[in-house]
Formats: C-alpha cells, structure tokens, sequence
C-alpha cells in the first residue's frame, strides 16, 4: 500500500511529541483510502489524542464517539494511527502502540471490508537531531 | 522575604513582568523561588535568569545561593547542557565535598550521560552511555550505603530503570519502587508512579491498586478519583467507575470534561442492552 500525507498531518505528530517530551503520545490519522490496483491511503489530518496513560480506555472511547461525528462531517476517514515513544531510543511500536493500532484496524475493517490503516511511528532520535541542528545556529539567551 | 507566599499562578504575571525588565534582579529573584517552592519545571526560564543572577545579584542571594546553584544544574540537565551543569556541580563539590545530596547530582550528571547520543561512531557513543549508566548507579549505591532511607537515591534508580524503555526495565522499576514504598507507604506521589508503571506494562488490575492508595492518600484531590474511575472503566467495572467520576465531579464540578465524559460513558454502558462506548 502506498501512503501520501499532507504537510500539516506530518508536521502535527511531530509537535505533540514535542509538547510533552517526557511522555508517550498518540492520535489517529484521518483521510481517504481508495482501493484501484493496490490500496492508497491519502492522510489529510492527524489528530491528537493522549499524552498520558494511553492505556486507558475511556478517553480514547470518548475521542472515537467525537471522531465519528467529525469524519462525517468532513467526509474524511480513520486511515491510521500516529504514536511517539517516551524515551529517545525505543525506534520500534511499543506493546500499547500495536495494541491500539490492531484496536483502530479492527474497528476500521468493521464498516469497510477492504479498508487500509497505516501507523505512523515518530523517529525520536532523527527528531532530536533536527532540534540540535537548529538550535545550533541560535543561543537560549535570546 | 514574601516569596514564600508565592503560588504558582503568579509565575504568569512574573514573566510578564521578567520580559518587560529583563535585568531586575528581585523579579528575576522571586521567579527562581517560586520555581524551587512549587517545584516548576522551567528549565528555559531558569537557565535565562540563573547565571545572571549569580552574576549580578550575588549579594542579595545570600545563603540561597546553594540552591540557585543546584537548580541551574537540573535545569542544565534538562536541557542537556551538560557543561553548564558539570560547572555547578563543581562549585557545589568543592562547597560541600562530604555532602550525599551533591553526590546525588553528580549521579544526576551521569545519568544525563547515559542517553546514547548520535556520534559518528556509535560503538563508542553505546559504550560511554553503558559506562555512565553504571557509574550512576554505583554512586547512588554509595549513597544508600551511608543512609540506607535515602528516598532520593531510591526514587533515581526507579527513573533510570523506567527510562530504559523496556518491558524488563519497567518490571525492575516496579521492584526497586516496592522497596522504596516499604519505608516510605504514605508517598503519595511514589504511588502515583507505581500506577504509571503498571499502566505502562498495560496491568491495568495492579494500576488500580496502587490508584486506590493514591484516593485513600488524597481523598480530597478530584484528579484522584478521576484516575481511579479511568481504571475501573478500563477493568470493565462501569458502575464502580461511574461512582468514583461522580465524585470527582463532586469535587471539581467546573473544570472536569473529563470526568463529565467518563460519566456519560459509564451511563451509556450500563443500560440495559447496550454496549459499551
């Protein structure tokens, strides 16, 4: 499958984790799937949902009760799902990730037979090296 | 001085004021302290007005010197200026050199140290990180060995097992967590973590319990209660939850979405023939 995201929906996840340094963080991504030779996910918006405890359930219940009515909205769609690990050195989903990721597959794969999810995983080491690159070229005193 | 009657919603009109005269020393005084009393965590604004102040207000500090100097460091750290942070310490050490609460952040120091940092040769960037992370330890060990109820020794080996990121990492900060929470059952903030810990292992059952010492420890804090109903709700346990969001709600009516929403939730889940959500 071939997965496009738009500027604003990459950009999104990036600054949540960078909110909450010290925190997991997730939300999902909303968009188009069109399905012609092999499946095409198109992410328009990146919604963010949990800084804490994503194990939990009831916030993430509330926000799918929200999601709902403003996919139809918008006519857009859950196409996936955006996490960011606490520390600096965990590159793979963590156990919660998957998780919650297979939980948006399914629910997904519930209205639409042929539906395609992405996870989107941010990359804290290659964060961290962007942050010290420009801060670099400015002091804090500033 | 007055700032011991500071509380932390002045930090906004302290800033403001900060901002507009960058170089007034009591503004920039009373900041720090307000920042040390409430346990603030500006490392930004600390580093901004910290070596400044030491510079130029020397004089006014008076003994509060000691702890202007230790919180520069954490705040060094926290922004992983790790030079700034070894030149406090060394000030510290030659200040205070039998003194374990030094000890304790020139551990800090080593832990900072111990994040792999990207190098062009990662082998040697993984092995300093390794040799750092045992260093911290050793000297937190020393410290337990000269005061075996030394809480903050204790609290800083449950960080740095949690901040490995792993699954074993986090079972170990549960352990070393349990010892700490045998000499000191009334830290409420310690349960907190216990149930942090937990949910981070997704054992939402041993989150409860610990959550259930968090309510009985500050009965009266809504966000408490708030935690504890989030458990429930997650264990499947809807009209236990559903008591413990009421009385959060009880307790803060005003700003508490969250609760309202867990409430409507539960509400919805138990009626007869419906599911949950």
């Amino acid at each position: 499958a071939e997965v496009k995201i738009s500027q604003e929906a990459y950009l999104k996840p990036l600054l949540h984790a960078l909110k909450y340094p010290a925190s997991a963080v997730n939300g999902v991504l909303l968009g188009k799937c069109t399905k012609k030779d092999s499946a095409s996910i198109q992410v328009e918006e990146a919604i963010p949902l949990l800084h804490a405890h994503l194990s939990l359930s009831p916030m993430m219940d509330a926000a799918f009760c929200v999601l709902d009515e403003y996919c139809q909205r918008k006519g857009l769609s859950i196409v996936g799902y955006y996490h960011a690990n606490p520390t600096i050195d965990q590159p793979a989903p963590s156990p919660i990730a998957k998780r919650l990721a297979d939980r948006i597959y399914d629910t997904v794969r519930e209205s639409d037979k042929n539906g395609e999810v992405c996870m989107l995983i941010v990359d804290n080491s290659e964060l961290e090296q962007l942050a010290q690159a420009l801060n670099a070229s400015r002091s804090l005193d500033e | 001085m007055a700032d011991q009657n500071l509380v932390p919603s002045d930090l906004v009109e302290l800033e403001a004021a900060f901002r507009k005269s960058p170089t007034d020393l009591s503004i920039q005084q009373k900041i720090l302290s307000l920042l040390r009393l409430h346990r603030i965590r500006r490392p930004d604004l600390v580093m901004k007005i910290g070596p400044y102040l030491l510079k130029k207000g020397r004089g006014r500090l008076g003994n509060s010197v000691y702890d202007v100097r230790e919180q520069i460091l954490i705040a060094a750290l926290d922004l992983h200026r790790l030079g700034d942070a070894q030149q406090e310490l060394k000030w510290l050490q030659e200040n205070f050199p039998k003194s374990l609460r030094v000890k304790g952040l020139e551990a800090m120091i080593h832990e900072a140290r111990a994040v792999p940092h990207h190098t062009s040769n990662t082998d040697t960037a993984a092995q300093n990180a390794e040799n750092s992370y045992r260093k911290a330890l050793e000297l937190y060990a020393e410290i337990l060995n000269e005061d075996p109820c030394n809480g903050f020794a204790m609290k800083r080996k449950v960080c740095m097992l949690r901040s490995k990121g792993t699954q074993e990492g986090t079972n170990e900060a549960v352990r070393a967590l349990n010892e700490y929470l045998v000499l000191f059952p009334t830290d409420v903030e310690a349960w907190r973590e216990m149930a942090d810990l937990y949910l981070e292992l997704q054992q939402v059952e041993l989150a409860r319990f610990a959550l259930e010492e968090v309510v009985m420890l500050s009965p009266i804090n809504y966000a408490s209660h708030l935690k504890l109903a989030e458990a429930l709700y997650t264990l499947g346990d809807f009209s236990t939850a559903r008591r413990y969001y009421s009385q959060s709600l009880e307790l803060n009516p005003d700003h508490n979405a969250r609760a309202a929403y867990g409430l409507v939730l539960c509400a919805t889940a138990l009626q007869p023939g419906r599911g949950g959500g």
